[in-house]
């Protein structure tokens, strides 16, 4: 019988981010070591999505790399963990932080990391002889098929 | 041969097979069973409990475990898209 597989991709690998980023109609720039952001805390949400939650307020508006939009000055932040990978930070306050969610795919980027895992896989399968093919359905689903 | 990957939310999701085993090691993954292809009174049955499915064949039973093993597949393919 069967087994199914499940691989929660983590912002990792440079050359698919940027690859992900460009296919949300941004601009990865690379080695860019600060995000636009409102540009002070406040303190004023309480969400346990506030980034507060997890990280010192004083890191605010730092990164690694930076990821932009066109009709934005909001960024998003890329700021590498421990462990290699990057986390995504970035100000979701009014309109200029809902450009980013907007052309990520809304609240919590599910677009780009959806782009980043199809580049992620593409690569990995190519490299291994596979020939892949990926499709995208009405509602976004991103499906690659490969073939030994 | 074919595979596909499915991807959701920043995640993969595929039918294990060893040919995708690098895709493995792009993330924290987790493999887990399907089904349970089982015989029973009469030949044998695809329970897709694992994956929240039903059991197929279960009024009638298939003839041979690769008919059901072949149920699985079709089952995996046009309920989960995998």
């Amino acid at each position: 019988m069967s087994h199914v597989a499940d691989v929660e991709l983590k912002f990792r690998d440079l050359d698919a981010i940027e690859a992900a980023v460009k296919a949300c109609g941004g601009q990865f720039r690379r080695d860019q070591k600060t995000h636009g952001w409102y540009g002070h805390f406040l303190n004023d949400w309480r969400s346990e999505r506030a980034a507060v939650n997890r990280r010192d307020a004083s890191t605010f508006g730092k990164c690694d790399h930076a990821i932009h939009f066109p009709g934005t000055s909001y960024e998003i932040g890329l700021v590498r963990e421990p462990d290699g990978t990057y986390t995504a930070i970035y100000d979701t306050y009014g309109s200029e932080g809902r450009k980013l969610e907007t052309a990520c795919g809304g609240v919590g980027l599910p677009k780009l990391k959806n782009e980043y895992a199809a580049a992620v896989t593409m690569r990995t399968l190519m490299r291994k002889g596979f020939r892949c093919q990926r499709t995208v359905s009405a509602d976004g689903q991103i499906t690659i098929k490969a073939r030994t | 041969m074919d595979f596909t990957v499915r991807i959701e939310n920043g995640h993969l999701q595929f039918v294990y097979d060893d040919a995708l085993v690098d895709l493995l090691d792009e993330g924290a993954a987790v493999v887990t069973r399907a089904s349970h292809v089982e015989p029973v009174p009469g030949g044998w049955v695809a329970d897709m409990g694992p994956v929240d499915g039903p059991v197929l064949a279960a009024a009638c039973p298939f003839r041979t475990r690769a008919e059901a093993l072949a149920a699985e597949r079709a089952w995996l393919r046009e309920e989960r898209g995998l």
